[in-house]
């Protein structure tokens, strides 16, 4: 009889931990996914934003997006609203690869079968000639989130990760903490702008050494046009996919982001001629579409020639982040560009 | 499907457990229960290869009737060879081919083959009934009974290797007797060991000798103290990793009131080659002893032929871990270091206790790098580490001593000091309520691990 108390108590125990973490995951539900949980005003938790981002895609508190990277994540929904009479959710998530943008993106669509407006924020990784992308970077990534079964959801919430997103959430929700991201997926991850040293952006920009001038080979850019021929750009196949699940009546923009000028190629070289196919072959895709705009701001301008602009080489500032919202919307209405401040890219 | 994850653990081994024992007063339901149950357990991984155990278990069990009907025909042989042939095929033919094409310098495209989850285990366990059957020691069983003895799912993809006449005769107990509380209890509790052994432990030390091993596969030699951190890790990582597993298997059919033999036994503590292989994977060194070491001589027929039974017995030993060569440079090692252990032993010599442990533990942990380096050349170059040759080029990989320190010792203090986990599930388990509840929370600990989808395969699947 011994033994039997021994295996009762091991069992109702484990039944008792396993049942009161269950319980206390789909209360909390950390990523905000879970069809059965209660009905609770949840922050995205998670700093990694590929698990907190599914919930703000499926969100019907939205109908406008923005997709992207780090590049993008300055956007601020509130400014875009404004401009654009929308609501709109900052997806941009940090490094994230062609791929890992697309999912989102579909989930997005999944839910939202009619956007007011899309805004794709396109840098290195969709000008790329690898012969083959990398579909994730080494973050995690949880394809169960992105899979539109969220009643599955729950299976993947029972690991200390998950627990630990749980205990913040639960804190958020009892006001014991204070939300670091935006319920609209913004958030300004910048230092405070009075902390601002120029020197410091400097060297963060240019490296140690400080700036040096550009090489510029002056070979004719005719003479890339062979070349140009046989450049295969792997993400373009997404994007084409991507704008194809868009309406008409969608606002599409295909927005080159504002690198500083020295993460630029010089002009009228290879790597030069690598950049202006890409967006020439992206402006010719978003032709293809009805109500879709090409804007670039990836060239040497009055943005992206001053270093005050930047906290580094890829990274703006809040105020060029409000700067491009009012950009992107004046290209949008005008149809071509500010002269120094943008392109608006027509096909060739 | 993994005893480390979270399907097994919460819904496989639940199932397995409520419907084996609402069917145990029925024998044959009960058999074919488990019978079942081990084919899912299988098949999880992919489904293809179900056929090839399912043939296997009636081929053998076929030509083991027949023979006993008609003993003139060379049908025990024929099964031999059928199983030779099998395993031959899915695990050694691109090693043979390799081989032949190193020879011959040519070069030798790989084929595709997949390799069946624990085929040297359930075609070892196999021929050994074919042998016993022809030395006329093995009884006649059912065809539910021997099938069950080859797939039961706790021991079927990495051992214990267990005997026919070992297992098959405790299917006629109903496990609804009065040991079955004491059995489910300490057969949890050997499995949450064992689990705590693999996922808290033993992959954690595969964290820093994967990296290590990973730079001396590219072709790169390490710093001395890296090498050594790296065959430190590793040979702590298999035996927690091996020996974790084996308690989950024997502590899996405990709960289902089936006894396996221990695998186990403070392999590190020993303080001879000799005696490591009397507490290193027990099961495997009684298969090798028993089918193996005595077919080829033994050690009653002189002391050359001895010395060499036990360098044969090694070789095929190593080769049975992987087809590698490796795997052989391994075993033959041992199998020479055997040997020098026994003239040794015959001669007199005698170390004291601690210089026996020291160059007993130097060469296993020296060896284990050819049993898991990447190839034969990247051992030898690990090898050349850490006698000091080479130059430490393990970059962002190299490790910091002190940040392993602790996982070491933890790892060493589990290993050489204190109750072995068969020791504590079977002596210092004591019905005590506390107990079961820190082992449930352990459990619930472990489970939690195991969710986070990381949850790494046992290094003895490969073989």
């Amino acid at each position: 009889m011994v033994w039997r108390r021994f295996w009762l108590v091991f069992v109702a125990v484990l039944l008792g931990a396993l049942g009161s973490l269950c319980a206390f995951v789909i209360i909390a539900d950390p990523y905000d996914t879970l069809p059965f949980s209660p009905a609770l005003e949840r922050e995205p938790v998670s700093t990694n934003q590929r698990f907190s981002f599914p919930a703000l895609a499926a969100s019907p508190r939205f109908d406008s997006a923005i997709f992207g990277t780090s590049t993008t994540r300055l956007l601020r929904p509130e400014k875009l609203n404004g401009l654009f009479a929308a609501r709109f959710a900052n997806l941009s998530m940090n490094s994230a690869t062609s791929h890992e943008q697309q999912r989102l993106y579909n989930l997005f669509i999944e839910h939202h079968r009619a956007p007011r407006m899309v805004i794709f924020g396109l840098d290195g990784e969709w000008c790329s000639t690898a012969p083959t992308l990398e579909d994730f970077t080494f973050r995690p990534f949880p394809p169960w989130l992105y899979d539109g079964n969220s009643w599955n959801d729950v299976l993947y919430l029972f690991n200390f990760s998950a627990l630990e997103q749980a205990g913040r959430q639960v804190g958020f929700l009892a006001g014991l903490r204070t939300p670091k991201y935006g319920r609209d997926g913004y958030t300004n991850f910048l230092p405070p702008e009075d902390q601002y040293d120029l020197e410091k952006a400097r060297s963060h920009i240019y490296g140690p050494s400080g700036p040096t001038p550009t090489s510029v080979i002056t070979a004719p850019q005719q003479s890339f046009s062979e070349q140009r021929k046989g450049w295969i750009y792997p993400a373009h196949s997404r994007m084409r996919d991507m704008l194809a699940r868009l309406p008409g009546e969608t606002v599409k923009v295909l927005m080159f982001v504002p690198y500083h000028n020295v993460r630029l190629p010089g002009k009228e070289t290879l790597e030069w001629a690598r950049w202006d196919e890409c967006k020439h072959r992206l402006a010719a895709l978003a032709a293809d579409t009805p109500n879709a705009h090409t804007i670039d701001f990836m060239f040497p301008s009055e943005i992206t020639t001053r270093d005050e602009n930047y906290w580094d080489a890829l990274h703006y500032s809040v105020r060029v982040a409000e700067q491009i919202a009012e950009l992107i919307r004046i290209g949008i209405s005008d149809r071509r560009g500010r002269i120094g401040l943008f392109n608006y890219i027509e096909p060739q | 499907m993994l005893f480390n994850s979270q399907v097994f653990l919460i819904v496989f081994l639940p199932i397995i457990l409520v419907g084996y024992y609402l069917v145990s007063a029925n024998r044959a339901y009960r058999i074919w229960f488990l019978i079942i149950g081990s084919f899912v357990f299988y098949g999880y991984w992919d489904i293809r290869l179900v056929p090839l155990l399912a043939g296997s278990i009636a081929l053998n069990w076929t030509l083991a009737n027949a023979h006993r009907r008609w003993p003139q025909l060379p049908l025990i042989l024929l099964g031999i060879s059928a199983n030779l042939l099998v395993i031959g095929i899915f695990k050694y033919a691109n090693f043979a081919s390799d081989s032949i094409a190193w020879f011959l310098g040519a070069e030798q495209q790989r084929w595709s083959i997949v390799l069946p989850l624990g085929i040297s285990f359930f075609t070892f366990q196999q021929i050994s009934y074919l042998v016993d059957t022809a030395r006329g020691v093995s009884r006649r069983y059912r065809f539910e009974e021997y099938a069950l003895y080859v797939c039961f799912f706790p021991q079927l993809i990495a051992g214990p290797i267990v005997r026919h006449n070992e297992l098959i005769f405790q299917f006629d107990r109903n496990p609804k007797h009065r040991d079955l509380y004491e059995n489910l209890s300490r057969g949890a509790i050997l499995l949450v060991i064992g689990l705590v052994k693999k996922v808290l432990v033993a992959d954690q030390l595969a964290l820093v000798a994967d990296p290590l091993f990973a730079v001396a596969g590219l072709g790169n030699s390490l710093g001395v103290v890296d090498a050594w951190i790296a065959s430190i890790a590793f040979g702590l990582q298999i035996y927690f990793d091996f020996s974790g597993y084996s308690d989950m298997a024997i502590g899996l059919a405990l709960m289902l009131g089936l006894h396996l033999p221990v695998n186990f036994n403070a392999p590190y503590r020993a303080l001879s080659v000799r005696e490591f292989w009397r507490r290193w994977h027990l099961t495997l060194s009684r298969f090798l002893r028993d089918y193996v070491f005595i077919s080829v001589g033994g050690s009653r027929a002189g002391s050359t032929r001895h010395m060499m039974a036990l360098i044969i017995t090694m070789l095929l030993g190593g080769l049975w871990h992987g087809a590698g060569w490796n795997f052989v440079v391994w075993g033959g090692m041992h199998g020479i270091a055997l040997a020098v252990n026994h003239l040794w032993t015959r001669a007199g010599g005698k170390l004291g206790r601690l210089p026996a442990w020291l160059a007993t533990m130097s060469f296993i942990f020296t060896t284990w790098v050819f049993f898991r380096a990447e190839s034969f050349s990247a051992a030898v170059t690990h090898i050349w580490s850490m006698v000091g040759s080479g130059i430490g080029v393990a970059g962002d990989n190299g490790v910091n001593v002190v940040d392993v320190a602790w996982l070491f010792s933890v790892a060493a203090l589990i290993a050489l000091v204190g109750p072995t986990s068969q020791e504590i599930a079977r002596e210092h388990v004591v019905s005590k309520p506390a107990l079961a509840a820190l082992g449930a929370l352990a459990m619930a600990a472990v489970f939690l691990q195991v969710g986070g989808g990381t949850n790494a395969e046992f290094i003895y699947f490969q073989f």
